[in-house]
């Protein structure tokens, strides 16, 4: 009888798409390459600290002497025209460039999935309205708005920023409360609405309900905002805060919340259209059948599902960011000294390029490289977990 | 169809003054303003710049009177400026579109410096689209083609290093090799044809190398779909298959991408105008925010939203052109 | 053009091999048939068989990287295909055999209008000027069955339903008077009551015009009231070939017997189980050495897993892949005589007048 047929393997998606993405070639070479910045960026610091005892802000006491210097052997990569080590600056700012990439995309992922699960998973209307905001907010150019809000809170104004943490924080929580608050009484007063009323005036009601709660939800958080600056224990926390904090690593979280602004929004609709997609599939009825709630199904069950394009857009969104966190530093408006970004340290090459070309070089190509690299990975993960768009 | 692009229509004014009104905000938040940038001035002086521009005035107030002057109102007769466009209706005199006179560059208004400086940023972003979509569209197209040939392989590692070059690090090296080495091309400044060949190329790169991956990605996927086949089955010859069929359905990525890209050429613009010294719309930008030039910073952010809003229309409009299947009812 | 013997078409140990990065791929490994003027043919068999592949390769749409016919003739009306010159070839296509594919929707170019696409056609191969090829196009639309095809004419592919859309399709490649039609799955992807309505144009236009159709599916039921005669694949080799009547009253392999019970019977007595050939189709990337049924096979012995079946000719147009060829149409031939309902033969060729 036919009873001894093969039972197969199952391969879950995940050993299957790593698996293909080692048999590509480019992607292996840029995740080695990868690998090999970051080590090199962790570890290479410490090494010429002990070895050379250069650092990034070091500048020797005969500064002048070796200004602007060549490579040589003493330095590898030459000096700036303070007399510093330009490959501990290299290696330093690749620190902080790779950390500004990483977690700006950070931020930007946990917005938009938020955001985009949440709206893909309510539906209807509110998918509707949330995702018409999203458009609206796309034809904005933000990047005349980053620019202004660095401009104007970056620098020695970020402390400024610092000040109000305990009024941001205060907003934020009453929005992430209020929201699901607003959104549930919403319903329920629709849900008890008599439709006697008519088509046209049914819809007015609607929309005055939605625009009065939205009003009333600004207010909530503005009113919690200013309540606390007004605190006594309010402006003592915001004096304290920022009496004690390092101006320039408030920068560079300013900077990680400005870059995470740009790139959300496509990261929002990636996830609304996987989660539309995966909804009304059967694991979620089952899931809601055994009692899980709205919140858990959305992040315990749609979400790990809908991972495939999202992890191929943050792996591509990573050197995006890098490049304008470059144009930022270009503008002076990235990363701020002491610390030092590979865009930062390109721009400042750029100024003495005709006479010290490997000020521009150095910095410009590594970063070039790092790029190369993570975009082949992206590219690399992105054939893995999509094979029909594989070359074939 | 109508209905939609009226609608997107409709909406370009409020969601430019929504703009306008983030970045007024911002602007006022901020510590900091624009007469006070280095040292502190006496009591007496810093009253009478701030009666002089209005600053006295409580925060709503200004902000009240910012969007009327920006959008309509009602001209009174001693008010002396020739700014925006004015007209007189019903007994009234009426002034719109006026974000008044610049406060740094003393006696200019903002309408005539956005005038005079857009020409420059308009050639250079323009011919620098045009270039990467011809450059794009062709690697794109053959590199599809001939998949896995070294062409393909070739231009594709072109195209990622184009993504991977920041163009600020791009356009000196450029210039570096054919200016200063070669001497090809001046190495800055405007003027003359040639002046503007390496600011063109700077700024294209990374678009020529976006659009040649779309292009191929886009090109390849439609080769394999089966309305393809049928064309073949039918015995069509491969350049009628590729031209009348694939292509259509093939540049639509490059289309949709046009949207972003424009807003990205902004930014790019602004970098290629500081390296290569061309008195542009983007440095101008620059300039007023380090300035806190207000009125300067408003005017050019609403022209810049006005005009990003209509030029995603556009994109949207020949969208519905190319796929009948979305043509907005 | 020559006749030879009134065949049309003439396979001979057809063989297309892919390339993939599991290993050398035999879709189709050793395929024969022959298909005279007038004929319908059947071509069945389950997902993965080799039917689409060796269709394609027919025409040479095989894509040639990863594919590529590695041996044996296609021979159209004298002609060999195999070794024609790729633009002779394209004057072939669409003009003297033409193919109708399963999917419509996707088969249709959604950006182009329905007219442009059919006008092509006959433009490139008939000479038509515009006003001929739209007149002409119009014409195959009402032939079809399209209504008010003076006006759908200008529509594009998604302003039709899918029954309409295989009507267009049909309408296409019909519009030069191909001697050869090659049907793929064309009902597969439509509702049953469409189904019907789609074979009987088929049917209708195969007798008016005198077409040669080949068609191909997976569904018994299609082939009982369209086929003269059948062929049936198995992972890239025909299995049986046999007259249309006698295949589905005396099948000679298992795997037929197999297909044949799977049909819901009307008559199946209720509350047992439905028949299902147990397994999976195998693995064509890596076959056994044997048959490659034995592993599902009823039937299969110690031999069926060694060594490869042989062709065993039944009588004069049956034939049978397998080494209890014999035995198997003995079987059926008793189980025929007896006529205890188990022959499928009856039943379908009752479906068949039914509808």
């Amino acid at each position: 009888m036919a009873e001894n047929v093969e039972i197969v393997k199952g391969a879950s998606l995940w050993s299957d798409a790593w698996k293909r993405l080692l048999k590509n070639k480019l992607a292996v070479f840029g995740m080695i390459v990868l690998a090999f910045m970051v080590v090199i960026v962790i570890v290479g610091p410490w090494l010429i600290r002990v070895t050379t005892g250069y650092t990034a802000d070091f500048i020797p006491a005969q500064g002048d002497l070796i200004k602007s210097f060549p490579p040589s052997r003493e330095h590898p990569f030459g000096t700036d025209e303070a007399g510093r080590d330009l490959l501990a600056r290299v290696l330093q700012g690749g620190r902080i460039s790779l950390t500004v990439g990483i977690i700006s995309t950070l931020v930007s992922l946990i917005v938009g999935v938020s955001y985009g699960a949440i709206a893909g998973y309510l539906g209807g209307r509110i998918d509707n309205v949330m995702m018409r905001l999203v458009d609206i907010i796309y034809a904005i150019p933000y990047i005349l708005i980053v620019i202004v809000l660095l401009q104007v809170f970056g620098g020695n104004n970020v402390l400024v920023l610092v000040g109000w943490l305990p009024q941001i924080l205060a907003g934020v929580a009453v929005t992430a409360v209020g929201i699901p608050v607003a959104v549930s009484i919403y319903r329920w007063a629709i849900e008890r609405m008599e439709f006697s009323l008519g088509e046209i005036a049914f819809n007015l009601i609607k929309a005055f309900l939605g625009v009065a709660l939205a009003a009333a939800l600004i207010g909530a958080v503005w009113g919690t905002a200013s309540l606390v600056a007004s605190t006594a224990a309010g402006s003592w926390l915001s004096g304290k805060y920022s009496a004690n904090v390092n101006q320039g690593l408030s920068q560079i979280f300013l900077l990680f919340f400005a870059l995470g602004l740009v790139s959300w929004l496509t990261m929002a609709r990636v996830v609304r259209g996987q989660i539309l997609s995966l909804k009304n599939q059967e694991f979620v009825l089952a899931a809601k059948a055994t009692g899980v709630s709205t919140f858990g199904i959305i992040f315990r069950h749609l979400v790990p599902n809908a991972l495939g394009p999202v992890i191929v857009y943050a792996t591509l969104t990573v050197p995006s960011v890098m490049l304008t966190e470059a144009f930022l530093s270009f503008l002076g408006l990235g990363v701020q000294a002491p610390y030092a970004s590979w865009g930062s340290l390109a721009a400042d090459g750029i100024k003495n390029i005709a006479i010290f070309p490997w000020q521009l070089i150095f910095p410009g190509v590594t970063m070039a490289l790092t790029l190369f690299s993570l975009n082949f990975l992206g590219d690399g993960i992105r054939d893995a977990l999509d094979p029909q768009t594989r070359k074939f | 169809m109508l209905n939609f692009i009226l609608h997107r229509l409709l909406i370009i004014i409020p969601m430019a003054l929504l703009v306008v009104t983030l970045t007024w905000g911002l602007i006022r938040l901020a510590p900091g303003n624009f007469y006070s940038t280095e040292k502190k001035l006496p009591a007496a002086v810093e009253a009478n710049i701030k009666k002089k521009y209005g600053l006295d005035q409580p925060v709503w107030k200004q902000y009240l009177l910012m969007l009327g002057n920006i959008t309509c109102r009602t001209k009174s007769a001693d008010e002396t400026t020739t700014n925006g466009v004015q007209f007189s209706a019903a007994g009234y005199d009426f002034k719109c579109f006026d974000f008044g006179d610049s406060l740094r560059y003393q006696g200019q208004s903002v309408n005539e410096i956005i005038r005079r400086h857009l020409p420059y940023s308009a050639t250079i972003g323009l011919l620098a689209y045009l270039l990467a979509l011809a450059l794009g569209l062709t690697a794109g197209i053959v590199a599809a083609l001939k998949q896995n040939s070294a062409f393909d392989y070739g231009s594709m590692a072109l195209a990622m290093l184009g993504l991977s070059v920041p163009n600020f690090v791009l356009g000196p090296i450029l210039v570096l090799c054919f200016a200063l080495g070669l001497y090809i091309f001046p190495p800055a400044r405007w003027g003359g044809v040639l002046s503007i060949v390496l600011p063109v190329i700077t700024l294209s790169a990374i678009y020529a190398a976006y659009i040649a991956r779309l292009t191929r990605a886009g090109m390849l996927e439609v080769m394999r779909s089966d309305y393809i086949r049928t064309a073949r089955a039918k015995g069509l010859d491969e350049t009628t298959v590729l031209l009348k069929h694939a292509l259509r359905g093939g540049i639509i990525p490059v289309v949709s991408f046009t949207g972003p890209a424009l807003a990205a050429l902004l930014a790019g613009t602004v970098v290629v105008e500081r390296v290569f010294s061309i008195p542009g719309l983007g440095n101008i930008f620059v300039q007023s925010v380090f300035n806190r030039d207000e009125p300067l910073i408003l005017g050019v952010v609403a022209f810049l939203s006005i005009l990003i809003m209509i030029f995603n229309l556009i994109v949207d409009i020949s969208y519905g052109f190319l796929d009948p299947r979305i043509r907005y009812e | 053009m020559s006749e030879h013997n009134g065949t049309i078409l003439s396979v001979n140990d057809l063989r297309t091999y892919f390339q993939t990065e599991d290993g050398v791929v035999k879709a189709v490994d050793g395929i024969s048939f022959e298909l005279k003027k007038g004929e319908t043919l059947g071509i069945v068999g389950e997902s993965g068989s080799g039917k689409s592949v060796t269709n394609l390769s027919v025409m040479r749409l095989i894509p040639e990287p990863p594919g590529k016919i590695v041996a044996g003739d296609v021979i159209f009306d004298g002609i060999d295909i195999r070794s024609l010159p790729i633009d002779d070839v394209r004057k072939i296509r669409g003009k003297r055999i033409a193919m109708i594919f399963q999917d419509p929707m996707t088969s249709l170019n959604p950006f182009l209008k329905i007219s442009t696409q059919l006008m092509e056609v006959t433009q490139l191969h008939l000479g038509h000027n515009k006003k001929q090829a739209r007149e002409h196009a119009i014409k195959m639309l009402k032939t079809v069955g399209i209504p008010e095809a003076h006006e759908r004419v200008d529509n594009y592919p998604h302003e039709f339903s899918g029954g309409m859309r295989q009507r267009v399709m049909i309408a296409m490649a019909l519009s030069c008077d191909p001697e050869l039609l090659i049907a793929d799955e064309p009902t597969t992807a439509l509702d049953v009551t469409i189904q019907a309505q789609i074979l009987e144009l088929i049917k209708d236009l195969k007798t008016r015009m005198g077409t040669s159709v080949i068609l191909i599916t997976h569904d018994l039921g299609v082939v009982a009231g369209m086929t003269e005669k059948i062929i049936v694949m198995y992972a890239g080799k025909v299995f049986e070939q046999a007259p249309t009547t006698e295949l589905f009253a005396t099948p000679a392999n298992p795997y037929t017997k197999g297909l044949l019970r799977s049909v819901p019977d009307p008559a199946h007595e209720e509350g047992t189980e439905l028949y299902q050939i147990p397994g999976l189709p195998p693995d064509v990337a890596h076959l056994p050495p044997g048959c490659p049924f034995a592993e599902r096979c009823y039937r299969a012995e110690d031999i069926c897993r060694r060594e490869f079946p042989p062709f065993v000719q039944i009588n004069s147009d049956h034939r049978s892949l397998c080494h209890f060829a014999d035995e198997v149409y003995a079987e059926s031939v008793a189980e025929n005589a007896k006529g205890n309902g188990r022959s499928r033969g009856d039943a379908q060729i009752k479906l068949e007048h039914e509808n």
